[in-house]
């Protein structure tokens, strides 16, 4: 009862016109800094920091609350519009987005993105409000195994799931695993592919290999097109929003993205990404028609944008609950509680219910901003798609290089961006899918870790790997995958080599 | 209105910060005709990732430069080499608008050969800003009740538990459970250090049960203390933590043990006595605000000053200390 008083409370704190302005002003900025490549919401928090000083509490991690999911939501527009996802939550939306747009339907996934998002992170505050401690409890059941075993199941997911045979995917998987061993190991402290420059002793960021492959490839194979084939895009086609036939066919997995997304998303560590790819292998498995995945499919637009966001508000469970970041932008979060004085960790939501409850309930107003926001951007971000490509093409470069310099503000990162944009282009000639490398590299640094973090545990044993029913579940669920793909694999070549008998 | 004059003071400090240094020419009040101060915008140059350790510490120091009028400051993170992107970009300036934050690392990375930089002649130490002990934590439901009973555990067999330092191989966090067990007599490389990517991880993989024992800098330690998640054994500070009086420190419990990581603000290589004058007085200033004040007491970090010619001794001390514990650790090149 006493609880319920708390988050009613809550309400009032959040629904203040000054609260109501910094929510709307949060979401506004997440919502920019989303379509800026590379300049993430992590680094707009921080830059947020000393504004925040004249404000109290609550009003800052609101409003920085509001750049953070607000961010999720931009971060979609590029995908789909340029094929250069913002984060690495986005990858998975940009490779049927973008190929939704390429048939005229940019405008459905622009607003299947903004719907799913705005479920799943509803969806994610009531999760939040309901189960916040029982799923802090889960949350604390993944150790290193678990860990481990987790992250071997998403790759193994995404490559699979991606592009046209699983021996390409893997190939893509196994050079992002070889780039995200760069930089200094942690258990020993040797320093790993650096060539004696400080610059890589931190590894290769992410951002640096997305942009790249995704941005800069894109425009370098844009290039040739335009040069030497004719452009079989269609720009806008029929309805710009939804049709009901899309609407009937994102209804489940938005139900079902939203799930997945909250649930993921408590654990700390690499939660969004790993939701977006977890919906994005449900509903490609769970689809009459998977393949039209990577062809355009509106499903896996819907999954993937809604557990993303989802995720994005599961991941400020360890915050409240415990005091530890999910992720890089709520390590942010986390540092601004302390600027003003508060001590986050398990006291927290009794010592200071206002502010969680302000905070958490402030995030139900800035979905509806955003959701209000973001339908109707749609119709000037379509515009984008009019840019004629001899302008459009140095935007893009232009806005990929300042948000690259801005992470380090590190030259050497420049020239790691260009030869991974050329490396896109290549990959993009020989058919080989850019996900599994790019999420390889965020997913393998952790992976690698979490391997060797268990085996200093279990003082070598490999026994730790089915030491509990989590791993066991999750070797069961990667086992599953592979055989899944590869009876897919056979019973399609016998399809075809029957079709050539007959 | 009074948005309006927030907005305006807003877009004032952006102005400045992005290079109209010419408007900024407050006058520093203290001994104006004598010591240095700044005269075009400051460069905080922090090592870490925005929201990251020592970025909190950069972002205070900036907002008191600001608030008090002393000089309008940016915030530049400079990620890589363990910190060691941050103080190198400042020790070659020759300019001393450029500081840096400098924490434990910058002798560890020396002493095991990852860094060329030698915080001893490559930097100018301007101020020690503060320290923050080490808190050695189990789970409330551990059979080890006190420090002693953990090392009896260790000393019968060292690897019998999995412990965490977070990320700080060979640095604070590593020094204070390796010098307990040199305390003890445990030969402290045959203990099981697991690495996690900081100090919240070691929080969730001992909360969770997937480690017996964390070594970390307290402030990870205190919150789930007073929430009855943990039991701190003991600090390794020289007294009692006001937040938690109920943790005794570990000379209380026998073992002559200190250990902590402190921040110091750097300059560049070479720097006038005047220029150094300025700064300490600028970062007395500081530390002595409540901005700073606050930050330390969230942090759990004690709040103390040493000017320039005392850091450099202290850092000379420090330097001596890590060198000899890395080299039992077998981590000095």
């Amino acid at each position: 009862m006493d609880a319920f008083v708390h988050v009613l409370d809550g309400f009032s704190v959040s629904l203040q016109p000054g609260n109501l302005w910094y929510t709307f002003v949060g979401v506004l900025m997440g919502t920019v800094i989303g379509v800026l490549p590379g300049i993430g919401p992590s680094a707009a928090m921080a830059l947020l920091i000393p504004f925040c000083y004249d404000l109290n509490a609550t009003s800052a991690l609101i409003m920085m609350a509001g750049v953070y999911y607000g961010a999720q939501y931009g971060g979609a527009i590029t995908s789909i519009l340029i094929n250069t996802p913002g984060e690495s939550s986005s990858v998975m939306t940009a490779i049927d987005g973008y190929q939704m747009a390429r048939k005229g339907r940019a405008g459905a996934a622009l607003a299947v993105s903004a719907w799913g998002s705005f479920i799943g992170g509803t969806v994610g505050i009531v999760a939040l409000t309901l189960l916040a401690v029982p799923l802090t409890k889960a949350a604390l059941g993944f150790g290193p195994a678990e860990y481990f075993m987790l992250m071997l199941v998403a790759l193994t997911a995404v490559f699979t799931l991606t592009g046209t045979s699983p021996a390409k995917g893997m190939l893509s998987t196994m050079l992002g695993l070889t780039i995200a061993t760069v930089g200094t190991d942690l258990q020993s402290g040797q320093i790993r592919y650096a060539f004696g420059l400080p610059d890589l002793q931190e590894g290769i960021d992410f951002i640096i290999v997305v942009i790249g492959m995704f941005a800069i490839g894109e425009v370098l194979s844009a290039l040739e097109d335009k040069f030497y084939k004719k452009s079989d895009i269609i720009r806008l086609k029929g309805k710009l929003m939804l049709t009901r036939e899309e609407w009937r066919r994102s209804a489940k997995p938005i139900a079902r993205g939203s799930l997945i997304g909250f649930l993921v998303g408590v654990l700390p560590g690499a939660g969004a990404t790993i939701a977006s790819i977890m919906s994005y292998s449900v509903e490609k498995n769970s689809s009459k028609h998977p393949e039209e995945f990577g062809k355009g499919a509106i499903e896996g637009v819907a999954g993937p944008e809604t557990a993303n966001n989802g995720a994005s508000t599961g991941s400020m469970v360890p915050l409240l609950t415990l005091g530890v970041p999910g992720s890089g932008s709520t390590a942010v979060l986390l540092g601004a509680f302390i600027m003003f004085g508060i001590q986050p960790g398990p006291l927290l939501f009794q010592t200071r219910p206002d502010l969680v409850w302000g905070l958490v309930n402030s995030m139900y107003v800035g979905n509806v901003m955003l959701l209000l926001l973001n339908l109707p951007l749609i119709f000037i971000f379509v515009r984008l798609l009019y840019i004629p490509t001899g302008i459009l093409l140095p935007i893009v470069l232009v806005l990929s290089t300042i948000g690259v310099f801005a992470i380090n503000n590190n030259v050497l990162e420049l020239y790691l961006c260009l030869f991974f944009g050329i490396a896109g282009y290549v990959f993009r000639k020989v058919d080989i899918p850019l996900a599994p490398l790019v999420l390889a590299v965020v997913l393998g640094g952790i992976m690698e870790q979490s391997f060797r973090q268990a085996m200093t545990i279990s003082s070598g044993s490999l026994s730790i790997f089915v030491g509990s029913t989590l791993t066991i579940g999750l070797a069961v669920i990667g086992v599953g995958i592979l055989c899944f793909t590869f009876y897919g694999t056979l019973s399609r070549r016998k399809r075809i080599a029957n079709a050539d008998d007959n | 209105m009074r948005l309006n004059t927030r907005v305006i003071r807003r877009a004032r400090s952006i102005a400045l910060a992005s290079g109209f240094a010419a408007l900024s020419t407050y006058a520093f009040t203290a001994n104006a005709q004598e010591a240095w101060t700044p005269s075009k915008v400051v460069e905080i140059v922090v090592g870490s990732a925005a929201g990251g350790g020592n970025d909190k510490s950069g972002r205070a120091i900036q907002k008191v430069l600001t608030q008090e009028n002393i000089a309008e400051a940016v915030v530049l993170n400079k990620v890589g080499g363990g910190g060691g992107i941050a103080y190198g970009y400042v020790s070659q300036k020759t300019d001393p608008h450029f500081i840096a934050i400098s924490q434990g690392g910058l002798m560890s990375n020396h002493i095991s050969g990852r860094s060329e930089l030698d915080p001893l002649t490559d930097v100018t130490p301007l101020s020690y800003m503060g320290n923050e002990a080490v808190a050695i934590a189990v789970r409330t439901d551990s059979p080890y009740k006190n420090i002693g009973e953990l090392l009896d555990q260790l000393e019968k067999d060292p690897a019998s538990l999995s412990i965490s330092v977070g990320s700080d191989r060979g640095g604070a966090n590593h020094s204070g459970i390796a010098l307990l067990a040199k305390a003890k007599g445990i030969d402290a490389k045959k203990l099981k250090i697991v690495i996690f990517g900081g100090g919240s991880e070691s929080v969730t993989n001992l909360l969770g049960g997937h480690i017996d024992v964390m070594s970390q800098l307290q402030n990870n330690a205190i919150p789930h203390h007073q929430a009855g998640t943990m039991r701190i054994l003991c600090l390794t500070s020289a007294e009692r933590a006001a937040s938690v009086p109920d943790v005794p420190t570990c000379r209380e419990e026998g073992y002559d043990v200190i250990a902590n990581n402190w921040t110091v603000v750097l300059g560049p290589k070479n720097m006038t006595p005047e220029q150094i004058a300025g700064w300490e007085a600028i970062l007395k200033r500081v530390s002595e605000s409540d901005t700073w004040k606050e930050l330390m007491a969230a942090s759990s970090a004690s709040n103390e000053y040493k000017n320039s010619a005392e850091t450099k001794e202290f850092f000379a001390a420090d330097y001596q200390r890590a060198k000899e514990l890395m080299t039992e650790l077998g981590m000095a090149k």
